[in-house]
């Protein structure tokens, strides 16, 4: 009995020693830890002349003008503090009209790498490019988007009442614009091959009717620039519109709209064989493709659901596994994937303007990313996923408003334009 | 006769004897094992039977486009308090900017006389908010009535505390004791900054750790590692940092020293 008691009384001991539960809370979503990186005064071996000193200046300008554009990622030193966690180190000899230039990676003291350029007239910019996008890639051990450029439209070839509206080509930052098509007409929605080699992009073009009185048809027609040879070839010239091309991830195919059927479909168009296939077969207008990396969604933008609404589906079918994302909004528009597949930046009719918002391709976490900007649109994530390119207009007067590419990160913070006095520019697109 | 009544005897007597014997143990190595169970889970701190989880319920209706955006929440989340990290460092990238690309003009400079509210005071704001179209709105805003804060409120994602749909407080007897804990991982996602390239990883913790009646840390520890101990060392950094709190009401004091709370970084 008495060992019975014994138990029993050990047994209501551990149950007293329950009392309560442990109480378990989340925390939430953590904030942001910037890497911090310094840069270091560089070491000059033997001695640099004049035209060298200015070389030098201008690629460390540069460099650090680069890594500004990631400052979500770092928090960078200024030279001679050598308590930074990276710290890049450059070293540094004259080399004819330029100069040699090597820059050393250290985490923490230790040396994680080097690199070297020689930086020097015309290949100034590139070999400095390239050099920030070592350093870069030895942090990160991603790709950087300082060697990235960006094709665009601008109408400031217009003269008189003719708008024009022909293609452009600059750095990454805005810098070095080159002008690449003349056909004193109108160009509309390139994109850019995944090689980088080939602009895709639709032109209205007049055609002749065989009329005698030497009428025209107006059409938009898809076409191809090659960089290299610096040819165009017509890819689609069906009659009507043919628009808003999107390559493939391996491109070997694209995908646009055509209006053939007489309501705006999306087709696949095989660039080798020119074989068409529909993807998308709805009586309402489908437009403005963009494809993932995998070839397994495509988002795209639809009035199937009686206004502008922005839909995904698997490419690989005909209307296969359509899903609505976007439920809100006035007017929606230029849905486009991030790189890796998991958001779409698209821009909105708000108010008096358009504004740029964020959406998972689940159709959650619907947020905001510009306010009390001008108008926003026609957004373009960067290679990289971390930045987004768009054009802003103001308005100035009744007849006169500019319309500029800005780039942000992808939270919306807004890092500058990039655009200065040329024109209304439009559908600003990265290089992969 | 008299050999088999023996036998029963004997029989009727061992049988008792040994069922006891048996009986006694059972009861003493289930005792056993159920004592040392509760040690070690507590020494261990994996004991997920008496767990409570807390997490207040918050219902989000999309009826509209957000009027926030990301940078704007981000503010109203960050206490005017909260100290501000390397002023001297900043200034320096700032310098850092090449003229030739981004013009001071063109930044978006945050507003900053708009008044900065923690998200729980946005919430109250919210929830007491009577819900009105969204023409009406409009012009009550053009009539300059709204003002800071009321003026960014949407009829877009409208927030209200909810009742009962994830939130599970309700079981939850001690108001005390839960008003006093929902104020500790506000106070500790301030200490809690990850670098880059570990969120991108999606990993996930748990911090152990118990508050004394001033508000110190008694002790603290990781109850669930992520398998990245750099992950788990900010994590706990994070609690550690963060102390003292406030001291816990006297109701609530015994047992956030004997039992202590756990926090899920991110979540639990």
């Amino acid at each position: 009995m008495k060992f019975f008691a014994l138990i029993l009384c050990l047994m209501t001991f551990s149950v007293h020693a329950e009392d309560a539960p442990v109480t378990m809370l989340s925390v939430g979503e953590a904030l942001d830890a910037k890497d911090q990186l310094t840069f270091g005064q560089p070491r000059i071996s033997g001695s640099l002349n004049a035209a060298q000193q200015k070389v030098l200046e201008e690629v460390l300008s540069l460099i650090q003008n680069d890594f500004a554009f990631y400052k979500h990622r770092f928090e960078i030193g200024t030279t001679g503090n050598t308590s930074g966690y990276y710290m890049v180190a450059f070293t540094v000899s004259g080399a004819g009209a330029g100069v040699e230039i090597t820059a050393e990676v250290s985490k923490a003291g230790k040396v994680i790498g080097k690199d070297s350029a020689s930086p020097a007239g015309t290949k100034l910019r590139d070999e400095g490019h390239k050099l920030s996008d070592a350093i870069y890639r030895r942090i990160t051990g991603k790709a950087s988007i300082f060697r990235e450029k960006i094709v665009f439209v601008s109408d400031r070839s217009t003269t008189g009442r003719d708008t024009r509206k022909e293609l452009y080509i600059m750095d990454f930052d805005g810098r070095r614009v080159e002008r690449l098509t003349f056909f004193n007409s109108t160009i509309i929605s390139p994109a850019i091959s995944p090689d980088n080699r080939n602009i895709i992009f639709s032109l209205i073009q007049s055609h002749a009717t065989g009329d005698r009185r030497g009428k025209e048809n107006k059409n938009i027609d898809l076409k191809v620039y090659d960089r290299e040879t610096r040819k165009f070839t017509t890819v689609s010239g069906h009659p009507g519109v043919n628009s808003g091309a999107a390559y493939s991830a391996d491109g070997k195919s694209i995908y646009f709209t055509l209006t053939t059927s007489g309501n705006a479909d999306i087709y696949e168009m095989d660039l080798a064989t020119k074989k068409l296939r529909k993807v998308t077969n709805h009586y309402a207008e489908d437009v403005d493709p963009t494809v993932t990396a995998d070839g397994a969604s495509m988002s795209f933008l639809s009035s199937r659901a009686g206004r502008a609404h922005i839909y995904i589906m698997d490419p690989r079918g005909t209307e296969k596994n359509v899903r609505r994302v976007s439920f809100v909004g006035q007017f929606n528009a230029s849905p486009r994937y991030s790189p890796d597949g998991k958001s779409i930046v698209f821009t909105s009719w708000v108010d008096n303007g358009f504004d740029l918002y964020r959406i998972d391709a689940q159709g959650n976490n619907l947020a905001r990313l510009t306010k009390d900007f001008g108008s926003n649109e026609e957004p373009w994530w960067s290679p990289d996923g971390e930045f987004i390119i768009f054009t802003s207009q103001r308005v100035l007067s009744r007849s006169k408003a500019t319309q500029d590419i800005y780039i942000m990160n992808r939270d919306g913070e807004i890092l500058g334009k990039l655009t200065q006095d040329f024109g209304r520019t439009y559908t600003p697109r990265w290089t992969n | 006769m008299d050999v088999l009544e023996r036998d029963r005897q004997w029989f009727s007597d061992d049988f008792k004897s040994s069922f006891m014997l048996a009986v006694a143990l059972h009861i003493f190595l289930i005792m056993i094992a159920f004592i040392t169970g509760r040690v070690l889970g507590v020494v261990a701190g994996t004991d997920n039977s008496a767990v409570e989880i807390l997490s207040a319920s918050v219902r989000v209706d999309v009826v509209g486009m957000p009027k926030l955006t990301i940078e704007e929440l981000r503010q109203m989340e960050l206490p005017t308090e909260s100290p501000q990290e390397k002023p001297v460092q900043a200034e320096a990238t700032k310098v850092e900017e090449a003229k030739d690309v981004i013009k001071e003009g063109d930044l978006v400079i945050p507003d900053e006389t708009k008044p900065k509210k923690s998200l729980s005071s946005f919430l109250q704001d919210y929830s007491s908010q009577k819900v009105k179209t969204a023409p009406k709105d409009k012009k009550g805003e053009k009539g300059g009535k709204v003002t800071g804060l009321d003026s960014l409120i949407i009829e877009g994602n409208r927030l209200s505390k909810g009742t009962a749909l994830v939130g599970n407080n309700s079981d939850i007897a001690d108001p005390v004791y839960v008003g006093y804990v929902q104020t500790i991982p506000e106070k500790v996602r301030q200490n809690w900054r990850v670098p880059g390239f570990l969120k991108e990883q999606n990993l996930k913790c748990k911090i152990h750790f118990w508050i004394g009646p001033r508000g110190e840390i008694l002790k603290a520890s990781i109850r669930e590692s992520s398998g990245n101990s750099e992950y788990d060392n900010i994590a706990l950094e994070a609690v550690k940092a963060s102390a003292p709190f406030a001291p816990p009401p006297v109701e609530a004091a015994p047992r956030l020293g004997s039992r202590g709370l756990v926090l899920g970084f991110p979540l639990i």
